[in-house]
């Protein structure tokens, strides 16, 4: 079988992936969910365990009674995990993909990859409406670089505006097909030394929510206190005005010391229009 | 001959003055300078290229209190001015304000002038209620006629002869603004098209303006400036449209030209040249359009809205 997005993922990545199709969308998430197992990563998958997915799995040719059996896969309905209190609580949420992230770890994988077939969403669960709000926050956690996340959307079960909504929530968002291979269009992983963030990709409309919530976090969600952070983009091609607002959260938000490095010509100049030598605290260093 | 160029009362004057030569021009704007520097507003003087140099001459022992601006090259694309003009007045806190700005010279291209008559006319609303004296001097020995009667149209007072009156043309801010919401010119049949509705189509929006920059033989800088002032565009109109819209390109003497067609209407005339600050979100597309390019026009009605941006080729072309 050809290489898919699937393959390519890396810890870290957040895709919304849009489809319309029963049978695609199995063979999606089985595509998904051997990647992950041949990757020695841990695999979570939230949703029904159909028919139609087992066939696909056993026809990807992973052999489900091992791999559950030795722990390394799980696929739990949305009412045993998120909807168990019977809302959807984003805060809680969030906190458990924390811990799932440090029991994995613990037990020595290598990644933790998980999928969802978010279909539950689009059902009257109290606490539905808060799903744009959660895939935004979600990928602070995600930042960390363990985890590997992919989202399932039927676009049939969901209004165009909401999922255009939920979308621009995912760094990256990819149709459904036999061959889904766009690469994700938006990484973001926090460094430690120096302690900041690395981007790379292209930064525009499509995901501006996911990058917007984890700029404005990155303060809180960096550690070591007070000292000065680092936004690295040598890799990002691309980031339209509203990313470049963006990029000088932490120093206009938080009051935290703050380097841009390895900015292109193009994005000097949109954070220049965009007021960044009036920002107490950034620097911003051109070396490409 | 002396004019009282001073209008009783705060609040905006914002005036048209038809000068006849070189030494009326020197005579009343020297004055003018001088009266409000007296009076302690904060002056600030934007004309093109000789002009300014003449006046910085005349005005040097005022030092610091004039600041002066090269609209030559500060307004080459008309629409800049007002977001600067208005960041200076922002950037006073209170105190009155005068401006001498001369946004219209001879040799300015026709859709230049379009631009430069629809900035007129947004003076009134941009600067409405605020404490400002705004004298705008129009070469009428040089001009051609069509220019003084938008100037006619877009100032509430006219200096003519060093006679200060009303203009009989202008009725108010908002009527003024709309009769430079003017149809722009077709789309050549040779244009280059692309149709986009979606956030996934950003990136191919890009590279499609990226190549026709490169094939215009843009210098690298001005092609990544037209590339993210058309993304801008192209966003908005996603964000704000439920419709999508149609990129068109085309190069023209000395220049490529981008339009972005849409069903949306922009309600704000002055959508685009408000200085923002960078703590506060959104509407930025046209403004940083108007930073980015070299001209930036705009039609707008219920029905739809096109926007026109010109990318110059060569240092040339001024």
């Amino acid at each position: 079988m050809a290489t898919t997005l699937f393959d390519r993922l890396r810890p870290g990545d957040h895709v919304c992936l849009i489809g319309d199709d029963d049978v695609l969308q199995a063979r999606g998430i089985a595509q998904y969910i051997r990647a992950g197992l041949r990757e020695r990563q841990r695999v979570v998958f939230y949703g029904d365990r159909t028919g139609l997915l087992d066939q696909e799995l056993a026809a990807a040719g992973v052999d489900t009674g091992d791999a559950c059996g030795s722990g390394q896969l799980q696929i739990i309905s949305p009412g045993e995990s998120y909807l168990a209190s019977g809302r959807f609580d984003p805060d809680a949420t969030i906190a458990a993909w924390r811990t799932e992230e440090a029991i994995t770890r613990a037990a020595g994988f290598d990644g933790l990859r998980v999928g969802g077939d978010m279909g539950w969403a689009a059902r009257p669960v109290p606490g539905a409406d808060l799903l744009g709000h959660y895939e935004a926050q979600v990928n602070r956690v995600f930042a960390d670089g363990f985890v590997t996340a992919v989202c399932f959307y039927d676009r049939r079960l969901f209004p165009h505006a909401e999922l255009r909504h939920l979308s621009c929530a995912h760094p990256a968002t990819a149709t459904a097909g036999p061959e889904p291979d766009t690469a994700p269009q938006l990484r973001m992983l926090r460094t430690v030394d120096p302690p900041g963030i690395r981007l790379s990709g292209e930064a525009d409309l499509a995901n501006r929510a996911a990058l917007s919530a984890v700029m404005r976090a990155l303060a809180d969600d960096t550690p070591d206190g007070s000292g000065p952070l680092t936004v690295d983009v040598h890799e990002l091609r691309y980031a339209d005005a509203s990313a470049a607002r963006f990029l000088m959260y932490p120093a206009v938000h938080a009051g935290r010391p703050l380097r841009v490095v390895g900015c292109s010509r193009a994005l000097r100049r949109m954070l220049t229009l965009q007021g960044s030598d009036g920002v107490p605290g950034l620097l911003v260093e051109t070396d490409r | 001959m002396t004019v009282d160029l001073t209008a009783a009362g705060s609040s905006l004057d914002h005036q048209a003055l038809f000068y006849a030569d070189p030494d009326e021009y020197l005579m009343v704007i020297d004055a003018f300078v001088r009266a409000a520097a007296a009076s302690g507003s904060a002056v600030l003087v934007a004309v093109p290229g000789k002009k300014l140099v003449r006046l910085q001459e005349a005005l040097a022992e005022l030092g610091d209190a004039v600041r002066f601006t090269d609209l030559a090259v500060a307004g080459r694309n008309p629409g800049r001015i007002l977001p600067d003009v208005l960041a200076f007045a922002d950037a006073q806190r209170g105190r009155r304000v005068a401006i001498v700005g001369e946004p219209v010279w001879p040799g300015r291209s026709d859709l230049e002038l379009a631009v430069c008559a629809q900035h007129e006319a947004l003076v009134n609303a941009a600067f409405a209620g605020r404490d400002a004296t705004i004298l705008c001097p129009y070469d009428a020995g040089v001009l051609q006629e069509a220019q003084l009667r938008d100037a006619r149209h877009a100032h509430p007072v006219l200096i003519t002869g060093g006679v200060r009156r009303p203009s009989p043309f202008y009725t108010d801010a908002v009527t003024a603004a709309a009769a430079f919401n003017r149809p722009l010119p077709v789309i050549p049949a040779w244009a280059a098209v692309l149709t986009f509705a979606t956030v996934a189509e950003l990136s191919a929006v890009r590279g499609f303006v990226g190549r026709q920059a490169a094939a215009a033989d843009l210098a690298p800088d001005a092609a990544e400036d037209l590339v993210a002032a058309v993304n801008e565009l192209a966003e908005n109109t996603i964000l704000h449209t439920g419709a999508g819209g149609t990129l068109s390109v085309w190069p023209e003497d000395g220049r490529l030209v981008c339009q972005v067609d849409d069903t949306g209407h922009l309600t704000d005339p002055l959508a685009g040249r408000i200085p923002r600050l960078p703590t506060s979100e959104g509407g930025r597309g046209l403004l940083l359009a108007n930073q980015l390019c070299d001209l930036v026009r705009i039609h707008t009605t219920p029905a739809g809205t096109s926007i026109r941006l010109h990318m110059n080729s060569g240092a040339a072309v001024q």
